[in-house]
Parts: structure tokens; sequence; C-alpha cells
């Protein structure tokens, strides 16, 4: 090291000594003092804390829950849109499902395949209904008095909703 | 050194990590990082106001200060260097104000720092030792008490203090340059 630098290193003993003297003894601490300090830090982080978990509820919404629906009306857009009718099923086999989707309606309009839940099968049966033509009135689920795309999406939104994890 | 009154809760983690763990809301990181600093600023308070309760509500203020910065703090160098500037700012805030409040009758009562000698070098005395580095102005001072007695480095010293290197390497070159050629410490140079 070169000389010019030691001195930034060392001193006599002493003379840190007497600097030390100079600082002053050291403080007591005040304990209600510190008891101020935490318990306000305490209140302010429980509001960061608080702010963290929406945070991460809204990223896995966003990433869970709003992708997917996303992701199931778009699949449904396509089915509705671009799906060849030559491939549909056989007419017998349309014409029971249809019957069976109707008194799926009187029970519950958007349990469509009446198989007790609301799921995405369920916006595959009203974007199916809508292709053949057989929607119902029961299926204008926005009461925009059409039965269209945005009357799929509702159910596909429904279908992935996340569980809050909220119980009342 | 006095007992401490309070109990400190023990925690491994580093600084850093402790701070980590605050921005994500954690309490009881913060508690660590008070703990382990307090000591540290209150000296540095103390060494700014010259007075206890001044001194406490400087570190109250700044640690206030600190929590605040939650969530988002981003330490980029040691804590103690985050820490220093605050708290020195706060001590001399408080300092002033009570001098205001005081009015100028009780503003020697708040000087910590004994007189300077008229004449240090005519004696070889601890006092005189005493007098001698009171003399120093009191930025090479500071530099001095910072590297020496905190044990702060060049650069640390320079982030504290907001300035560059070379100003502390100077301060410090002066101070050490006025030591050795007084006659009060010039021995213990040689020794």
């Amino acid at each position: 090291m070169p000389h010019e630098e030691k001195q930034f290193d060392t001193l006599p003993p002493a003379i840190i000594d007497a600097l030390r003297e100079l600082d002053g003894p050291a403080v007591m601490p005040d304990p209600l003092r510190d008891a101020d300090v935490i318990s306000g830090a305490r209140r302010h982080l429980a509001g960061v804390a608080q702010v963290e978990r929406k945070r991460r509820n809204l990223r896995l919404f966003f990433a869970g829950g709003a992708g997917g629906a996303l992701a199931a009306a778009a699949m449904i857009a396509f089915v509705v849109l671009v799906w060849n009718p030559v491939n549909e099923p056989m007419a017998s086999q349309d014409h029971f499902a249809a019957t069976e989707s109707s008194i799926a309606d009187a029970i519950d309009p958007v349990d469509l395949d009446a198989n007790g839940s609301i799921d995405i099968l369920d916006a595959y049966a009203l974007a199916k209904k809508i292709q053949q033509g057989e929607p119902s009135i029961a299926n204008d689920f926005n009461n925009d008095g059409r039965i269209d795309q945005l009357d799929i999406d509702l159910i596909a939104n429904q279908a992935v909703q996340l569980d809050t994890g909220e119980r009342s | 050194m006095p007992p401490t009154p309070a109990n400190p809760p023990d925690d491994s983690r580093s600084d850093l990590e402790l701070i980590d763990a605050v921005n994500a809301g954690d309490a009881k990181a913060f508690e660590a990082l008070y703990y382990r600093h307090r000591d540290y600023t209150l000296r540095i308070a103390m060494r700014f106001t010259g007075e206890r309760n001044l001194a406490l509500d400087a570190v109250q203020d700044s640690f206030v200060y600190f929590y605040k910065k939650f969530p988002g703090f981003t330490l980029t160098a040691k804590l103690t260097t985050f820490l220093f500037p605050v708290v020195k700012h706060n001590a001399l805030s408080l300092k002033q104000k009570a001098k205001r409040a005081q009015g100028d009758a009780s503003e020697e009562a708040l000087k910590s720092e004994p007189a300077p000698s008229t004449d240090p070098a005519e004696t070889e005395s601890t006092d005189d030792l005493h007098a001698l580095l009171s003399s120093l102005p009191d930025a090479q001072r500071e530099v001095l008490i910072m590297r020496f007695v905190d044990g702060l480095s060049v650069e640390e010293i320079a982030q504290a203090l907001e300035i560059p290197t070379g100003t502390v390497k100077t301060r410090t070159h002066h101070a050490i340059r006025k030591l050795r050629e007084s006659p009060a410490a010039k021995k213990f140079f040689t020794a």
C-alpha cells in the first residue's frame, strides 16, 4: 500500500482513545421511545402487508382467472365462427341434445347441460345453440335483447371465476 | 457502557435479508434492524446534538422516516451509510429548533464539545489532546471520528456525507498533518 494511503487506515491508539472520549459516552436508550418506533412501524407495515396480499391476489387473478376466461371465450368463438358444420353429429343426436337443453333451460337457464354445475360446457352448449339457431330468450344473460358472443363470454367468465378464499 | 434497558431480539439475517422481509410487510424484521442500529444512531445523534433527549428524538424521527420508506426501499450501500445523513440532518434540525426555543443564553449548554484550547501545544496532558482534537475544524474532526471510531471506510464516509472520496482523503490528510505537527500529539506518532 502506498505510504500516503496508510494514513487513512492507522492512527496512534492514544489519539483514537481521545477521539472516542471526545465523542462522548454511550447514550442510554429509552424503552418508551423504542416501543413508539416499533408500534408505529407495526401499524405502517400492517398496511404494507395488506396491500401486498391484494397485489398478489390481483396477480393471481390476471394470471389465472382472467386469462382462463379469455382463453375459454376465444375457444368458444373459434368453435362458433370457424368450425365447419359438416362435422356436426347426427340429426337425431342433435335433436336429443336440443330437447335436453330445453329441459335444462327450464331448471336453470345458465346450467345449459343440466349437469348441476355451471362450467365451460355450458358456454359450449350455448355456442352450439346459437350456431344451430335455437337459442332461447332465457339465454339472454346480459339482457341486451340479443343472444350472442357476449352471453357466451358471461358464462365462460362465471365458469372460470376464481375462489377468493373468503368464507362468510 | 451502560446496560441496555430493552432486550433486543436476536436475528441472524443480514441487513439486506431483513430489508427484503420488511418490504414484504414483516414487522419483526424491522424490529431486528431497529435494535441492531439503535445504539450506533444514538451515538451519531448525540455527537450532533450534545443532549440526550434531543438525540433520542433525532433517532426516533430517523427510524420513522426509515420505516415509511417501505415498501420499495432498496439498500445500495451499508445501512449505517444510509442512516448516518438521516440522523445527522434530524439531529442538527432539532438542535437548531432547541436553540431558537431557548434563546442564546442556553446555547452554550447545548454544546457537547469542549471549547478549543487557546494554545494546545503548550501542554502534553490528555486534556490537551482533547483540546487539540476539538480545535480541528468540525469537518476534519468528523471524518476522523467516522474513520477511526465508527470504523467506516473512506468510501462509506463519502457516501454518508455525500461528498467525493477525494474530499474525505483531503480532510483526513489535513487533520492528521495538524496532529503530527502539534507538540501535544506528535509523540504518539513517533512512538
